[in-house]
């Protein structure tokens, strides 16, 4: 009996014994994924395992690890460490004191919040002020080590920026940020873009015709079940970094339009000019088409008309096309471009027979610099 | 301030009106003798003009006097019928309450008048779209979305506003909505309104500077050496030559006028052959005369006179045949020719540049105060919308607030930005819950000088951006609230017609809250301005860029170059890919030959990345395009197309390759008739070599030929289509998009029911070792009634065979339908 009771006491002895060495603080933190900017030294967390709640402030301080400089030292104010797992909420961290070096890495993370190339050390001391329990430390402290190496933007290669193609099913493709995180996966929006509208506004708010994620490597085929995309429309596109839930980084935003015809005159002419029979002497010009009307006041019949090149007055046009008059007022346009003979530049005079052997006549010059 | 107007002025309205009715102050069109209710009521407007006239004096003397209800005063005549006697008459009968009812429409009138035209809805549109896909980032989960969009156009004083509200989410509560709502005036519609008023109001030739020297010169000239050969004529002809000089009229004008007309002019009092009739006649009369004979003196002087004058006739027309062959040959008629169709084009140019419109519509048009202060309102929008300053400053910036530019008649500008900009904007984005780069901020913007930001300028500006002040949804767990400064010049001065080079400069700086002890705030200031200004670190947090564009007509060639410097410490929140710690440059050319039909397009950039100001590693990037293009007739092309990237890093002088692409295109796109229907043909074929590593050392290659196909042939209404991809890659991988895949769809589109049109396909797609897939896809598009019309889409597989587990992707569908508002307030 005395040794049962014993034995209990040992044991009881024994689990009171290291009960204030299991009641302690640790203070965690990822270099490598947030060692990279001074926002993500705010993901350090604590963890409570001590039985009651305690007060304390932390200091972070990060350093070159090769020159021992200081880069910055942030000193939050007093918060609570409860029993758990504990993270530095916004208004704290908010309310905490940064102070930089005077080094040019200092300059750098203390202007755009990330830190430049180099080997950091990042230690984070925890001091308690106010504790329920004697026994607890007053100072807990956790260093890390990481070897930063901020990334090249990630640039986009295919289609290029202002592209116009035929390709309603285009592949993209894109250069790759380095060094390109091995469990990276890559993002990409397509969608259509309004005429008047801002490239950011399209890729934010437009809905994307492709979306997809998940991609593993640097190029993305047209999706399958995607719908073709549409001549004429133009487009714009991004790809973005992410790694699980986290967006590392976005690209540029580039367009392209699906274009498969050069832009064509409108057949819908500024004006007809009138033929007469009396010359007035002036030249008129023809971008591509010819634009003329005359007044028929006899019944219709098909237009007895010719066209010479005043520098070959014996020669007259071939392969022009036929044209039917009605009676009264006839407006007629012929696409001299679709004409091989004409030659940017001369000069042509139209001539048309009417009954009677009436003859009305135009002089042209005709322009077509393609 | 609009409201309280509208009382007022009502009431104001009101007594002058119901004063008019009482006093018959005989308003112009008021006819004396109609006693009926219709006949007291003369045109509201015409009656609020006469009678406030009149009543401004007479109510207070009417008021004022102590007679006011006495029987003397209504007998006066300036008063024809006394306030009171015309209230009971007016109300008192049975047929008051009509009478009442007919005041209160007519003020309503005035009031809709007055008050209507100031809104107005010009057009409006409502639609609702929605999509179903499969979400890769949740293996096999397939996602809706829906979005709903609202628009109007609207004309607020006579000022053009669009109005715009748009919901967007995902059909689950997991992630949450998109609002937006945004305003803005629509400047373009603005300008075209004032254009349109201005049409007949003034002579566009004024707008045009006069012909070129040279051509005015070269007319002068010319005209001056015939002048002086149709004088020469005199000795020979005498003072009628001045007649005829004078019909002619101006010579410069003769350099474009037919030899035909003219002669056709000068001959209307003779008949054709005149001269030959006359000739012959005077011979004969003139043998007559030698042999003796007695003839009509009269006859033959006047016949002589005739003949001499169709001889000047004849001979000035041969001089003016002669004097344009010359010019002609000089090149001088075709160089005038060229100058007018360029004078038409210049005159289009500056009719149509808003600098011009503004300008006359101040000069000849009657604008409202406010027409007049939104004249020099380049840009107003309020809500979401994007700030677009400059290559350096807040450039493609999606901002929530006001953002507002100002461009007076002194060529005056200023630009204004306030608002928020929140990580996490778009609806894609809500399913990720962390940015790195997060810069969720609040901020403000200033930026004035001289000149447009579309054409030369000179722009100070200053930005600030305080960071740490917005949440997104999720909330960031903390952020170092701090205020980024953002100072920049931008000075652009233009070259010619089109090219100009651009020349800007930026510096920020940051400044840390330091939330509830914040360290002194003067000293903060001082040192956040010191590392704006100070030489130390000068480099650091500056950025540089250089923009030099200009095309040359006689090379015909396009050409823009570029120079980047951010410094290693530069942070621009307005601005999201500026990154720090590179230099980069490009050029890109463009040129033409064989008149246009061959075009050759080059790009280049080369970039240098450095990280820290310490330490050698530096990363190297190359990439360029290299495009040839033949252009056939109807639209067809052949093009050839090269694009090498590359990205090196160098540390100690040793150059390790991270990695390249190189591609090779050759694309031709056709239009032809098969049989006399209309055939199309695009075919592109590319090579593809690419490689790179990833942060483990291990590497990715692949290398791939690609194959587009599209062909379509039209048959009356309906069109026949094939599509095919193919892509051939040389390696097989777990990865399913680097696997050798083909992909091929064939199908019709046609019409029907007249504002239908609809495409069904049959589609086929494999993926070596994952899956092979068949399927349908269907469109639907058209109008249900005259304002709404509709969209459907729908692509549905079964996988044939299934080699390894893949994404069930099997069904993409997407609908919409939209309402258009027929215009309003006509």
């Amino acid at each position: 009996m005395k040794r049962i009771i014993l034995k209990y006491i040992i044991v009881i002895c024994l689990l009171a014994i290291p009960g204030p060495l299991s009641a302690q603080i640790s203070i965690q933190f990822n270099p490598f994924v947030h060692g990279r900017t001074l926002d993500g030294l705010s993901t350090v967390q604590i963890m409570n395992t001590n039985f009651g709640n305690a007060r304390g402030y932390l200091i972070c301080t990060a350093k070159d690890a090769t020159s021992n400089q200081l880069i910055v030292q942030i000193k939050t104010p007093l918060f609570e460490v409860r029993n758990g797992m504990n993270i530095i909420d916004r208004t704290t961290w908010g309310n905490s004191r940064f102070n930089f070096g005077k080094s040019q890495q200092a300059f750098q993370l203390q202007n755009t919040g990330r830190f430049g190339e180099g080997e950091f050390e990042f230690c984070f001391e925890l001091n308690i002020d106010e504790s329920k329990s004697p026994t607890l430390p007053q100072t807990y402290e956790n260093c890390f080590v990481q070897q930063n190496q901020p990334m090249t933007p990630m640039f986009l290669v295919d289609p290029v920026d202002g592209d116009e193609f035929c390709n309603r099913r285009p592949n993209f493709m894109w250069q790759v940020p380095v060094p390109a995180p091995a469990d990276g996966r890559y993002r990409l929006i397509l969608t259509e873009i309004g005429p008047k509208q801002d490239i950011a506004e399209a890729i934010a708010y437009n809905l994307p015709i492709i979306n997809q994620s998940n991609i593993p490597v640097n190029l993305l085929q047209y999706p399958v079940s995607t719908p073709d995309l549409k001549e004429g429309h133009r487009y714009v596109w991004q790809v973005t970094l992410h790694n699980a839930s986290t967006i590392i980084t976005k690209s540029e935003i580039w367009t392209f339009t699906v274009k498969c015809k050069e832009d064509q005159t409108p057949l819908a002419p500024p004006s007809y000019r009138e033929l007469k029979e009396k010359a007035e002497g002036d030249f008129y010009i023809a971008e591509k088409l010819l634009h003329f009307s005359l007044h028929n006041p006899y019944g219709a019949a098909a237009l007895n008309y010719s066209i010479v090149d005043l520098s070959q007055p014996g020669r007259p046009v071939k392969n022009l096309p036929a044209l039917q008059m009605t009676a009264g007022l006839n407006k007629f346009t012929i696409d001299l471009s679709e004409i091989k003979e004409f030659k940017h530049d001369k000069e042509y005079l139209l001539i048309v027979k009417l009954i009677n052997n009436r003859r009305v006549e135009m002089r042209f010059i005709y322009k077509n610099q393609q | 301030m609009l409201l309280y107007l509208k009382p007022f002025t009502s009431v104001t309205i009101g007594i002058f009106l119901f004063l008019n009715v009482c006093a018959q102050e005989n308003p112009p069109n008021q006819e004396s003798a109609d006693t009926s209710a219709h006949g007291r009521f003369p045109r509201i407007r015409d009656s609020i003009r006469q009678t406030a006239k009149s009543k401004i004096l007479s109510v207070p003397t009417l008021i004022g006097s102590p007679d006011y209800f006495s029987r003397s005063i209504l007998q006066k005549d300036s008063l024809k019928t006394s306030v009171t006697q015309k209230a009971v008459s007016y109300l008192g009968s049975n047929t008051s309450f009509n009478r009442l009812n007919l005041l209160n429409n007519q003020f309503a009138s005035i009031q809709k008048q007055l008050f209507a035209s100031p809104l107005k809805i010009l057009e409006s549109e409502a639609s609702y779209n929605g999509q179903v896909n499969s979400l890769l980032l949740d293996s096999g989960k397939s996602y809706a979305v829906n979005q709903f969009y609202i628009s109007q156009s609207l004309s607020l004083y006579q000022i053009p506003v669009n109005v715009s509200y748009r919901f967007q989410d995902y059909a689950t509560p997991l992630y949450p909505a998109v609002n937006n709502f945004s305003s803005d005036f629509d400047k373009e519609a603005f300008l075209a309104s004032m254009q349109k008023k201005l049409v007949g109001k003034f002579n566009p030739e004024e707008l045009v500077s006069d012909l070129p020297g040279t051509i005015d010169n070269a007319k002068a000239a010319a005209a001056k050496t015939f002048s002086n050969e149709i004088s020469g004529l005199k000795s020979k002809y005498g003072d009628i030559v001045k007649k005829y000089q004078q019909q002619l009229g101006d010579p410069q004008t003769l350099i474009t006028k037919d030899t035909k007309g003219l002669r056709q002019e000068l001959m209307k009092n003779y008949s054709p052959g005149a001269i030959e009739t006359k000739r012959n006649l005077f011979d004969q009369l003139q043998t007559r005369v030698n042999n003796g004979e007695q003839v009509d003196r009269a006859l033959l002087d006047r016949l002589k006179t005739e003949i001499s004058e169709l001889e000047l006739i004849d001979e000035l027309i041969r001089k003016v045949d002669a004097q344009k062959q010359q010019w002609q040959q000089s090149g001088l008629i075709k160089k005038i020719s060229e100058n007018e169709l360029a004078k038409k084009v210049k005159i289009n140019e500056i009719a149509n540049a808003p600098a011009t419109i503004k300008k006359l519509a101040r000069e000849k048009l009657n604008l409202t105060s406010i027409q007049k202060i939104f004249l020099n309102i380049n840009k107003l929008s309020l809500g979401q919308g994007v700030a677009n300053q400059s290559a350096l400053s807040s450039n493609h910036y999606l901002l929530n607030g006001i953002n507002t530019e100002f461009l007076n008649q002194g060529n005056t500008y200023l630009g204004l930005m306030f608002g928020t900009h929140n990580d996490f904007n778009s609806l894609p984005d809500r399913i990720f819950s962390n940015f790195q780069q997060a810069s969720s901020n609040l901020s403000t913007g200033l930026k004035f000088g001289k000149g447009d930001p579309s054409g030369a300028h000179s722009h100070v500006s200053f930005n600030t951006f305080k960071i740490g002040s917005q949440q997104n949804s999720y909330g960031l767990p903390s952020v170092s609230a701090r205020t980024v400064s953002v100072f920049g010049l931008d000075n652009r001065v233009d070259i010619g017609k089109g090219g100009y080079i651009n020349f800007e400069v930026s510096k920020s700086t940051s400044k840390f809250e330091m939330g509830a002890s914040p360290p002194d705030s003067f000293q903060q200031n001082k040192s956040a301005v010191n590392a704006l200004f100070s030489g130390e670190n000068f480099y650091q947090n500056l950025a540089l860029n250089v923009d030099y564009q200009n095309y040359y007509k006689t090379l015909d060639l396009d050409h823009r170059m570029f120079i980047r410097y951010v410094g290693t410490a530069y942070y621009n929140p307005g601005n999201y890919f500026l990154p720090s710690g590179g230099k980069e440059t490009g050029t890109q050319l463009k040129k033409s030959f064989f008149r246009k039909k061959l075009v050759a397009n080059l790009r280049h950039n080369l970039r240098e990345y450095k990280f820290s100001e310490n330490g050698d590693q530096r990363w190297l990037n190359s990439s360029a395009t290299v495009d040839l293009r033949w252009k056939m007739r109807r639209g067809e092309y052949l093009g050839i197309r090269y694009q090498p990237t590359k990205m090196t890093r160098s540390q100690a002088e040793i150059k390790t390759l991270m990695s390249r692409s190189n591609r090779l295109s050759a694309e031709i796109s056709m239009n032809k008739k098969l049989f006399t229907k209309p055939y199309r043909n695009y075919l592109s074929v590319s090579f593809l070599e690419n490689f790179y590593t990833v942060s483990d050392s291990s590497t990715i290659q692949s290398n791939a030929i690609l194959l587009n196909s599209f062909q379509s042939y039209q048959i009356k209404t309906y069109s026949l289509f094939w599509n095919l991809s193919y892509n051939m890659a040389d390696n097989r991988s777990q990865y399913v998009f680097f696997n050798s895949a083909l992909n091929s769809d064939i199908g019709l589109s046609y019409a029907f029911l007249k504002t239908m049109t609809a495409s069904s396909s049959l589609t086929y797609s494999k993926v070596k070792s994952w899956y092979e897939q068949a399927g349908l896809r269907q469109t639907l598009s058209g109008q249900l009634k005259e304002n709404i019309s509709f969209n459907f889409y729908i692509d549905a597989r079964v996988n044939l065979k299934e080699y390894q587990q893949y994404y069930q992707d099997l069904i993409r569908a997407e609908w919409g339908i939209k309402y258009h508002f027929k215009q309003m307030g006509k």
